[in-house]
């Protein structure tokens, strides 16, 4: 298998690296890597490289090879040489790379997902050899849209909590039609806090808002206490999307991975996050903080709406982190991920949520929320 | 608290400044920092304002009560001044409504106290005198308590409780999202057997809130889930439920504030007394007390019914009381 990635870099595309160098020792992979000229580059990699693997694990020499490249540009920007060995060699393809900030401005994200997206497939249609391609999208393309979310779903009309979410959606659309002609298939993934050991290797959205709720600035959440938040570790997503790209491949097919029904209850993510940030902050055990309150839509909007006439610049930053976030709580989804669960069984097994968030949380207060790493 | 208890709360009374000064008005002085919009969003009107000091409001308002209810300032044993302000303790010199003493003399006026001059101004000839401080909004229903325990102690006859606060010239009225007025409130306790019950004050302090300027965004986090806790500990330790209160008599914060704690804790916005806050403003702590009265005055609730009290102050302490009309 001659793989070309993009979004290596990425929470999921650093797992994908590392899984890929310890399960499938016959893969080469091409690692599109965004940098100003290729001593940047070089640099880049080799800094990437010492993160994924301890000294003396790596790879040998020649199993990944970086390719400088940006998504945003036609053609990837690949100098003529890459992009006839790519169109020549490379017989599968994973595009993760995305824009993730979820607060980022549509048309800023819509330039990195969807065109970036469509850039990315105007190149894999030169490809030779081309067996297979993964796109990898978010569970997240629900939207508001209320209730259970399948694999099978894809238009609706509710809505979006963030441009995130919603140049995702269009990237699907795009990708489907694509579907068409290549041999495509796409994943959604869950929300992605960190690795099975806790350690984080992005921070996002949720981590900034387990450093409100920690510092006592967060004071409730809409949904109720039997709301799923659909929370999982990046070795699972890497494994799971690995395992079913190589061994249940279906063109055509959009696989969920994530824990679905067994998805981690809003009340459990607050209690959890309350005890852990007991271990080191005193104003919890003190009960100066107290876990948040679980409100129905109409408080929260009232709540919200009140926080935003005053002046309290914390507080404007807890809703509108919130707002990028919450509509899917009360949305009350459910993502159907049995299928996928099914197909993978005991091979990859879910992570367990309560213990993933624990470990992830210390991790970010060990860390000082990745300001204090070395 | 001991349910046996003969201690009751025998007599309410309050006085408001006649001069009501509006939003724009007070916006237009620099003494608000929201809008005049947001402030009549949150549900405030005019506010109160005093042109006596503090002290003056208390004695005029300690008097009214024991004249009304016919008690002889000598029986009086205990008399507590829980004012908010730290200048509303201090009988300032002159003209001045409030002052911070300042030049030759300040060490000296830092002891003119006005618990000792209400003392001696209505000759409360045996009452022992206490300045309870640093309590915020919940300093009266703190101060009832404690002349509750006193009482029971040193088998008193009678005790008074008065709060009086009257902003400084130049001061933001402004506090925390409230337009807070200038006013006295007293409370006369007993062993009359008519009197009202008190039949629960749970309080809670969180010192870590000692700066709201410094922990105003964890504070306004915590204020409705911690309220909602003290509230929920008070009816349980009452053996009381939602059911059993007839009204809740709130202090006199923000209205939307209400609305807010009231989807929190499940008590509706009709059982809450809210009608005074457009009106009246926000006594800092006499708000439940004036409003326990204009409730009973009103009829609207009778005798044998419950009502709870619930305050906040800044600083930070919550007070939840039970009172049996």
């Amino acid at each position: 298998m001659n793989l070309l990635m993009t979004g290596i870099t990425g929470a999921v595309g650093m797992e994908m690296a590392r899984w890929l160098a310890a399960n499938a020792p016959r893969a080469r992979v091409f690692a599109l890597i965004r940098a100003a000229s290729p001593v940047v580059l070089k640099a880049r990699w080799s800094k990437l490289a010492a993160k994924l693997w301890p000294e003396g694990q790596r790879p040998e020499e020649g199993r990944f090879v970086p390719v400088l490249g940006d998504i945003t540009r036609p053609g990837l920007g690949l100098s003529p040489e890459d992009a006839e060995r790519l169109a020549g060699e490379v017989t599968h393809v994973i595009h993760s790379a995305a824009n993730v900030e979820l607060d980022a401005p549509l048309e800023e994200a819509r330039l990195c997902n969807v065109e970036g997206t469509r850039h990315v497939f105007e190149v894999v249609r030169t490809f030779r050899r081309l067996e297979r391609a993964a796109y990898v999208s978010t569970l997240f393309v629900a939207g508001r849209r209320p209730g259970l979310f399948r694999e099978t779903d894809f238009e609706h009309e509710a809505g979006f909590v963030n441009p995130y979410e919603q140049s995702k959606y269009e990237t699907e659309v795009y990708v489907r039609g694509l579907m068409k002609e290549l041999p495509l298939a796409q994943f959604r993934l869950a929300y992605l806090i960190g690795r099975d050991t806790g350690e984080v290797t992005r921070y996002n959205s949720m981590h900034a808002l387990l450093r409100l709720l920690h510092e006592g600035h967060v004071g409730a959440f809409p949904g109720t206490p039997e709301t799923l938040m659909e929370l999982s570790s990046n070795d699972y997503a890497a494994a799971a999307l690995l395992t079913l790209f190589r061994e249940h491949f279906q063109p055509g097919r959009t696989f969920h991975i994530g824990s679905g029904a067994r998805g981690l209850p809003l009340q459990d993510f607050i209690d959890i996050s309350a005890e852990v940030s007991a271990e080191t902050e005193p104003r919890w055990r003190q009960g100066a903080f107290l876990p948040p309150d679980i409100v129905d839509e109409d408080t929260y909007t009232l709540l919200r709406r009140t926080l935003l006439q005053t002046q309290n610049k914390k507080s404007h930053e807890v809703i509108r982190l919130g707002d990028t976030m919450y509509g899917h709580l009360t949305a009350s989804q459910v993502f159907d991920c049995q299928p996928v669960q099914e197909l993978l069984g005991e091979r990859v097994p879910l992570p367990p949520v309560r213990e993933l968030l624990r470990d992830v949380l210390r991790h970010c207060m060990a860390t000082n929320w990745g300001r204090n790493r070395s | 608290m001991n349910p046996a208890s003969p201690i009751r709360i025998q007599g309410i009374h309050y006085t408001l400044p006649e001069k009501q000064v509006g939003l724009e008005q007070l916006s237009a002085e620099g003494r608000l920092l929201s809008t005049p919009e947001t402030m009549r969003d949150f549900g405030f009107g005019d506010c109160r304002v005093s042109s006596v000091p503090a002290t003056v409001l208390a004695s005029a308002t300690v008097k009214a009560l024991l004249e009304r209810h016919g008690v002889e300032p000598g029986e009086v044993g205990l008399l507590i001044n829980a004012s908010v302000l730290p200048t509303s303790s201090l009988v300032p010199r002159g003209e001045a409504l409030a002052e911070f003493p300042s030049g030759e003399s300040a060490h000296l006026g830092l002891f003119r106290f006005s618990s000792t001059r209400i003392q001696d101004e209505l000759g409360l000839i045996n009452a022992r005198t206490v300045g309870l401080s640093e309590l915020g909004c919940v300093s009266l229903s703190h101060a009832v308590w404690l002349a509750h325990a006193v009482m029971l102690m040193e088998d008193l006859k009678y005790a008074v409780c008065v709060n009086a606060d009257v902003f400084p010239d130049g001061i933001k009225r402004e506090v925390v999202y409230n337009v807070c007025s200038d006013s006295a409130c007293a409370v006369l306790l007993s062993r009359n057997p008519e009197g009202m019950h008190l039949k629960r004050y749970h309080t809670l302090t969180r010192g870590y809130y000692w700066d709201p300027d410094g922990h105003q965004n964890e504070l306004l986090a915590a204020y409705f889930p911690t309220g909602k806790r003290v509230l929920e500990k008070t009816f349980k330790e009452s053996g009381l439920a939602r059911e059993d209160i007839k009204l809740l008599v709130p202090h006199n914060v923000s209205l939307r504030s209400w609305e807010i704690l009231s989807r929190f804790t499940g008590i509706p916005l009709e059982k809450i007394y809210t009608e005074n806050i457009r009106p009246k403003g926000h006594s800092v702590a006499a708000d439940n007390w004036i409003n326990l009265k204009d409730v009973i005055d009103r009829g609207l609730v009778s005798k044998g019914d419950h009502v709870m009290m619930f305050s906040f102050g800044l600083g930070a302490h919550w007070g939840c009381s039970i009172v049996q009309v």
